[in-house]
């Protein structure tokens, strides 16, 4: 990076010195925007880190450039002076936008001599329609970060030859807004909530855990929304217990769903969804109790020859033990659960991880 | 292994090294931007023990400090440090500066009502804004980042707090204390309000403690979810944040303590808005930049909080 920048400058250095001497801050009366932008880009506005105070002296050496040719434009008398004031025009607006950023001040002092010359002679076209109209006086907090509205607004500038500040009327509106503003300082409340009961409960980890046959997943939803997934911290160790609270409640009710006698195809069906929201929370909060009692689950499902159960459910829906296919508690290195599947006939959903 | 052998490869590993050495030297001589690469220091974190309210803090400091002296940071600092990143300490203000985002994480200021007081022998104008040599090029804002950007050099720690000297006012104008705020509206409007509102706070308190700083907040896109985006300006990319916070301590002569704390966002706020539609809970503001504010000071202890008793 160093050595590309450094011959960048290099070449940059070589074409600037064919064209024009390093000192020489020459503004023609030709095209004279286009000779103050040079100047601009190649010795102001440098992508380099350049000291500032060459920044700024180069910056002040154009902006003086810039001055004496829209003085000579406007005030020399030489032929055709439409065009002149169309150039001063345009060469005074650019040069005033970098004033703006780069350096105000000496711009703010110049102006003011500007018009008092263009009044003297009485250019009242070029006061009204280009200084007025286009706001090219003073620098100020309108156009320009080195002020702010803690200063004076240059009303006084405008107001000659019958004019005004084109900003004045907002000003007073201003102004009159700040008057109404400071009268009526109201205040908002910010009491910081209090904990709901729900918040309450989620923090002391005493709540009922209780699924009923009619809808169990929504009712597991709900509670866990509750008491679980709240937004307040919890400690981790009542936050854990909270967890195991919900899933317990959900592998008795799973159980009941299935083993209190022969179960209908709709009890069958509560089973498996709940039992897939279950198995994809323990594979975030922590899968080991839930891979434990899977294992119980399968042999009691085969022992009570469920097998639509097992075949359509368990083992279509992949709802064996929790592995890298599902969990972030697993990676690539740990074996998958393959053997859970291989029973009554039936393989696992998925292949086996081939080594690479 | 013969002795000429061992002479050998003596000399050959002396050589080797040697040449290393030789060439990492003048690599570094040489550097990898510009002339010098020689950063001039500052004051970082002081040196001298700790900073604390415990720190000894002369009655009256009647000679105004000209560097930053370990009693006027420790002064300011008086309340603890919101974080330690690239802390850099000015005669009259802290600050941390982010070094990925180009902009400061922070600035503390202490001000009083003599600190704020116009002052004929201080003009703001005579100041320039200029890049911060203290920081590492890599890292420095440049002003040719900001021209023509849409966005202004907005101060963090404010020009108009820091009128005892003339340098006090000029330290505030590195671009290491700017961060782009919109113009119009906001850094020349709305936000310099909320700075003369804090300055006007020391004609009710003794002592004023402000702390200032950018917030890059979340916002919620059409797809559900919360992102982070703000623009980043210049050949150095500088951050534009999306909000500014300034949290306040006052210390009023009966030495009750009270607090403001305000988030404003970086966009054209309408002039006929209170500021007091901007106050929040100081924790949020906390829970967003990520930093404690006055953390040497137990909350329970303030009297007021955004006017509301506690």
């Amino acid at each position: 990076m160093s050595k590309r920048k450094a011959e960048d400058t290099e070449a940059e250095k070589m074409a600037t010195a064919e064209k024009v001497p390093q000192n020489d801050y020459t503004i023609g009366l030709v095209d004279p925007v286009k000779d103050y932008q040079k100047l601009i880009e190649t010795r102001v506005q440098v992508d380099e880190i350049v000291d500032d105070d060459v920044t700024k002296e180069n910056f002040d050496r154009t902006a003086a450039a810039a001055r004496d040719v829209i003085w000579r434009l406007l005030f020399d008398g030489a032929e055709n002076l439409q065009e002149n004031v169309e150039k001063a025009t345009q060469l005074l607006e650019e040069y005033r936008g970098d004033a703006c950023f780069y350096d105000p001040t000496p711009y703010n002092d110049w102006i003011v001599k500007l018009r008092d010359e263009v009044l003297k002679r009485e250019l009242l076209d070029f006061w009204r329609d280009v200084l007025v109209k286009k706001q090219l006086g003073p620098c100020w907090s309108r156009d320009c970060d080195l002020f702010d509205s803690d200063d004076t607004p240059p009303l006084e500038f405008y107001a000659h030859a019958g004019c005004e500040a084109p900003f004045a009327a907002s000003l007073k509106v201003r102004a009159a807004l700040e008057e109404q503003s400071s009268m009526n300082q109201d205040e908002l409340p910010t009491t910081p909530g209090e904990l709901s009961a729900d918040d309450a409960a989620a923090l002391s980890g005493e709540f009922e855990a209780v699924l009923t046959k009619e809808n169990p997943l929504e009712e597991y939803r709900t509670l866990m929304k509750r008491f679980v997934l709240t937004k307040i911290i919890v400690p981790d160790s009542v936050h854990q217990a909270s967890v195991k609270k919900m899933a317990t409640a959900a592998r008795e009710i799973i159980w009941k769903l299935l083993f209190d006698g022969p179960p209908t195809q709709e009890d069958q069906d509560k089973a498996a969804e709940l039992l897939r929201e279950y198995k994809g929370d323990a594979g975030f909060y922590g899968p080991q109790d839930f891979n434990e009692w899977i294992v119980t689950l399968r042999d009691e499902v085969l022992n009570k020859e469920l097998l639509d159960f097992w075949r359509e459910k368990m083992v279509k829906l992949e709802l064996g033990p929790s592995c890298a296919r599902d969990s972030d508690y697993y990676d690539n290195d740990d074996p998958l659960p393959l053997d859970f599947y291989e029973k009554a006939g039936c393989k696992a959903p998925f292949e086996a991880t081939t080594e690479d | 292994m013969s002795g000429r052998r061992v002479g050998g490869v003596l000399a050959l590993s002396a050589t080797a090294l040697g040449a290393f050495y030789l060439g990492s030297h003048v690599e570094r001589q040489r550097g990898n931007f510009g002339s010098n690469n020689s950063l001039p220091r500052l004051p970082g974190l002081p040196t001298f023990g700790t900073v604390s309210a415990a720190s000894l803090i002369p009655a009256q400091e009647s000679n105004v400090s000209l560097a930053a002296t370990p009693s006027r940071i420790g002064q300011i600092m008086k309340y603890g440090f919101p974080g330690l990143d690239h802390v850099r300490s000015h005669s009259d203000y802290v600050l941390s500066y982010d070094r990925r985002n180009r902009v400061p994480h922070w600035v503390f200021e202490h001000l009083t009502a003599e600190s704020v007081a116009k002052n004929d022998a201080v003009d703001r104008s005579k100041c320039d804004f200029r890049q911060d040599e203290s920081i590492h090029p890599f890292f420095r804002s440049q002003n040719t980042d900001y021209r023509r950007s849409g966005y202004d050099r907005g101060h963090m720690a404010a020009a108009g707090n820091h009128r005892l000297h003339q340098k006090h006012c000029d330290e505030t104008f590195f671009l290491s204390n700017m961060a782009p705020q919109v113009g119009q509206g906001f850094n020349r409007d709305a936000w310099n309000t909320l700075e003369s509102h804090v300055r006007k706070l020391t004609k009710i308190y003794s002592n004023v403690y402000v702390c200032t700083g950018p917030l890059y907040l979340p916002h919620k896109e059409d797809d559900g979810k919360n992102y982070v985006k703000y623009e980043v300006i210049g050949a150095n990319t500088v951050a534009v944040p999306t909000h500014f916070y300034k949290v306040i301590v006052g210390e009023s002569p009966d030495h009750k303590l009270h607090m403001e704390s305000y988030v404003m966002p970086n966009q054209v706020i309408s002039n006929d808005t209170p500021i007091s539609v901007f106050q929040v809970p100081p924790e949020s503001v906390e829970r967003s930049a990520g930093l404690l504010f006055f953390d040497q000071l137990n909350r329970k202890q303030l009297t007021t909080i955004n006017g509301k008793k506690v």
